[in-house]
């Protein structure tokens, strides 16, 4: 079954990367939706379901953590999957944002493969 | 924390970020373009706090910067604009910084602050880089410095 992915970077350049880095992993892809912050992200998964979202941390507006917090919080969203994309690799960071909700944590730079297997391990996850 | 700790975490931090992102490599060590180069390069600074706090700088080639941007994105260089050319420069910029925090201070978090790119009109960080490399990359050069009040 194809996915419905949105990307949150406000980076242009990285929502194209990771793009396109999912589309070399083989998965198969429905839909992309794209956001340049929290706010906009949650405006549009309001609106429409997303299987997984990905997301960086360091935004304006509404960042990443902010963002992960606020659909934790809601009933209608807190089943969506979110995979933390981030420059930040130090365990405090990786362990705050799956504690606020998170399901999986890539630290830049990866590997496509790497991106693929916490895709594949997250999306595996059944939500107890 | 010592620039000699920092030092020597720029060549490894280049090469990653390079290879995992910008399919790309280092070649070795590279030779700063000279005044009369700085016009052809492209430089963006990251703010950085926590443990340690500072800025970080990357200067790329012009050329060197639209061929990793190409890579990057995945697209013929003769498809980029220029604001693609500098988004990915600040992107560059931003994952070393992040590499190599994460190296100092692994255990605890640090704060990235938004990548800018640089022109004449910037003012430069007070005082001399703390630390400064350059390496040789496809079409040119990269360097990595480092402005840090905290770092002897």
């Amino acid at each position: 079954m194809a996915l419905n992915i949105m990307i949150v970077d406000d980076s242009p350049v990285m929502r194209v990367f990771l793009r396109k880095v999912v589309q070399l992993t083989g998965l198969a892809v429905g839909e992309y939706c794209e956001a340049g912050d929290g706010e906009a992200a949650l405006e549009t998964l309001r609106a429409r379901w997303m299987d997984l979202v990905l997301t960086d941390i360091n935004m304006p507006r509404m960042n990443g953590e902010e963002f992960v917090r606020q659909l934790e919080s809601d009933e209608l969203l807190r089943d969506v999957p979110v995979i933390v994309v981030s420059t930040d690799s130090s365990h405090g960071r990786i362990e705050h944002m799956l504690k606020l909700g998170a399901r999986g944590y890539i630290s830049k730079p990866f590997l496509p493969e790497t991106l693929r297997d916490e895709i594949e391990k997250v999306l595996g996850v059944q939500r107890v | 924390m010592s620039s000699v700790d920092f030092g020597s975490l720029l060549a490894p931090a280049a090469a990653a970020v390079l290879e995992t992102m910008f399919f790309s490599e280092l070649l070795g060590p590279g030779e700063p373009g000279g005044a009369g180069e700085r016009s052809a390069e492209l430089e963006a600074r990251v703010p950085f706090s926590g443990e340690v706090s500072g800025v970080l700088g990357v200067s790329v080639s012009e050329q060197s910067a639209r061929s990793l941007a190409a890579s990057f994105l995945g697209e013929a260089e003769e498809e980029l604009t220029s604001q693609q050319v500098c988004q990915v420069v600040c992107e560059l910029s931003n994952m070393l910084c992040g590499w190599i925090l994460t190296k100092i201070q692994s255990q605890r978090c640090f704060d990235l602050g938004t990548p800018e790119l640089i022109d004449s009109t910037c003012e430069q960080p007070p005082g001399s880089p703390a630390v400064e490399q350059t390496f040789a990359v496809e079409r040119g050069t990269l360097t990595i410095c480092l402005y840090s009040s905290v770092l002897a």
